[in-house]
């Protein structure tokens, strides 16, 4: 049960707990609004340095605290890109899941009969 | 974007511009953005929890999670850069607030002082015979001024090595990924032989994902032991010992024997569906420490302290049932709490009846005790964790290591102790540094009134909360599970029994 490159994704074996993939989306998330909390007091500070401190220093940290926002909101979306690509996947197992229990149900039925 | 030009009008308006910063606005701001670099380190920790979860390929595995797994890697290796850059700008940060305070109260007396200020000190003095403390005072204001002005600037620009200049971050998040060398050759850090558990939480805390994987790789004997490393590492590290040792057609027979009986006792665990994390694999010093639960995360810990005549090899299993029991009692107690427990065999207990009449394994168990329990909390401050209630649960001769533990510098990190068949104690219930002390002894149990190392735990003057023991309880059946001592035992786990 292992392949050289990644021994605990090995070729050939696809398994899914929808439930705890869904959670773990839901965990980053959260991760993502605590961070875009986070991108929006450092854009506020940078509006509060340039008050403080004026002149070029002011300026100076203002735009560095800027810069930091914008760094947490980068990170911040990648976070939410990735809760969304984890809540869709449990989304689309348990769809799939549903749809091959109907297409085998359907061709049980189907075929019943037809053996007798 | 412009530059505003400095303040016109010379040295007097360059030092009333200075008299009318808003050195506490500075302050409270900066004050702001440490609290948001600060929140940075315990975020990426969660989300390299994350993407250990996805890595582990035990909820998701495939293709698809594969690529998923790779791509919080990444999140999180980019999330530790940005990290760095940002606490080294704030690092800036504190130097502009400290430099511009001074600066501010500089050039008040000097305005109050010098009047109309000519461009240097030095001139003045040697004209006018103005007050010269306040012209030194303005001259150094304007030192310091400059000071702050390259402290603003360095908080910018250390942050160049994200791709950011001039303030302008690159415009999308595979931009900034692209800025850093993610890809390639990762030098093996040092690891720490000396210092304090936090130092060592700080020192992991401050690596990348890459260097905390080489680490566990290519150090897991130091890794694995190394107190105020988070315990997923620890367990990645140790289990990396365990197989190698497992895989060794040299090891002496005892050694080989402990590793089998270690593997085989966290197979049985994970068979039953428990989450085991191995926190200490010292096959030649018969050391060993198992975790079931997730001790990062958890909200109440519960170490176990074994007695005499205890080793790996005869008592994991058992004790290992123990922590399990344990845990399950304080779940009871709690539903919904988080709870892990560790069968602690981390020091070597006595072998015989003879030695265990001297304190010296206990004097050397207490160390490592201590150092585990605070291993332990720094580890999760390492992973972004927030504070754990832990109680430690120690049995016959692992109450005299509790009892040492408390001597080793600093506070024991227990919220709680329970003393169960204690064999006596050094001195009273506050000498152990924990704020909630309990004991459980009884009639049957010979050794729980011998006074062998000092008071029993069961008189009054003691000072213990006394937790409920069947007057037919011997010595090792505190935590048998149809004694009323077990539940108990939960009860103070959950924090759901109160000390009387």
């Amino acid at each position: 049960m292992t392949s050289p490159g990644h021994p605990t994704h090995p070729a050939g074996r696809v398994a899914i707990e929808p439930a705890a993939v869904a959670a773990l989306g839901a965990e980053l998330a959260s991760l993502s609004a605590e961070l875009s909390a986070d991108a929006d007091l450092s854009r506020a500070a940078a509006a509060s340095l340039p008050l403080a401190l004026g002149g070029t220093a002011g300026w100076s940290a203002g735009a560095t605290a800027t810069a930091w926002a914008s760094l947490g909101e980068l990170l911040a979306g990648r976070a939410a890109a990735l809760a969304t690509t984890f809540a869709d996947a449990a989304d689309v197992y348990r769809a799939h899941d549903r749809s091959l229990a109907t297409g085998i149900g359907v061709a049980g039925q189907t075929a019943g009969p037809a053996a007798r | 974007m412009t530059v505003p030009a400095p303040a016109p009008g010379g040295t007097t308006a360059a030092l009333a511009a200075i008299a009318h910063w808003d050195v506490p606005l500075l302050r409270r701001t900066v004050a702001l953005l440490a609290g948001v670099a600060e929140r940075l380190s315990p975020w990426r920790a969660r989300l390299q929890g994350v993407g250990r979860v996805v890595d582990s390929g035990e909820t998701w595995c495939g293709p698809a999670a594969r690529t998923a797994a790779e791509a919080v890697t990444e999140l999180a290796a980019v999330a530790w850069a940005v990290d760095d850059a940002v606490a080294r700008s704030l690092a800036a940060y504190r130097r502009l607030v400290d430099e511009a305070g001074l600066a501010h109260e500089l050039a008040v007396v000097g305005l109050r002082g010098a009047g109309d200020v000519p461009a240097t000190a030095g001139a003045l003095l040697a004209g006018s015979g103005v007050d010269a403390p306040a012209l030194f005072a303005a001259e150094e204001a304007l030192d310091h001024a400059r000071r702050a002005a390259a402290a603003a600037e360095e908080a910018g620009s250390v942050l160049s090595g994200l791709g950011v200049h001039d303030a302008f971050v690159p415009a999308r998040f595979d931009d900034l990924a692209a800025e850093l060398p993610l890809v390639g050759p990762v030098p093996v850090p040092r690891v720490p032989s000396g210092g304090s558990p936090a130092d060592v939480a700080g020192w992991w805390a401050d690596l990348g994902p890459a260097a905390q994987r080489a680490a566990i790789a290519w150090a897991p004997d130091a890794v694995g032991a190394l107190e105020g490393v988070p315990a997923w590492a620890r367990d990645q590290a140790n289990r990396r010992l365990l197989d190698r040792a497992l895989r060794d057609p040299d090891l002496p027979d005892d050694l080989a024997a402990t590793a089998a009986v270690v593997a085989r006792t966290i197979a049985v665990e994970e068979a039953a569906g428990e989450e085991v994390q191995l926190q200490l694999l010292d096959l030649p010093g018969d050391r060993v420490a198992l975790g079931l639960g997730n001790l990062d995360t958890a909200d109440a810990v519960g170490v176990l302290v074994p007695g005499i005549l205890t080793t790996p090899a005869d008592d994991l299993g058992k004790l290992t049932r123990h922590a399990r029991a344990v845990r399950d009692a304080a779940r009871a107690a709690a539903p919904g709490l988080a709870v892990a427990t560790v069968a602690w065999l981390g020091y070597r207990t006595p072998s015989s009846l003879p030695t265990a009449a001297f304190r010296l394994q206990a004097e050397r168990g207490g160390v490592a005790l201590a150092s585990a329990l605070a291993g332990m909390d720094a580890g999760r401050t390492a992973t972004g964790n927030g504070p754990v209630r832990t109680t430690v649960v120690a049995h016959s001769y692992g109450t005299v290591v509790v009892d040492e533990a408390a001597d080793a510098p600093g506070d024991l990190d227990a919220d709680a102790v329970v003393l169960l068949g204690s064999p006596g104690m050094q001195g009273d219930a506050g000498a152990l540094e924990a704020p909630e002390v309990y004991d459980a002894a009884s009639p049957a149990d010979p050794v729980s009134w011998m006074r062998w190392f000092g008071s029993t735990t069961w008189a009054d003057g003691f000072g213990s909360t006394h937790l409920p023991a069947d007057p037919g309880t011997g010595h090792s059946e505190y935590l048998d599970a149809d004694r009323p001592t077990l539940s108990a035992v939960g009860e103070v786990l959950a924090g759901a029994r109160q000390p009387a």
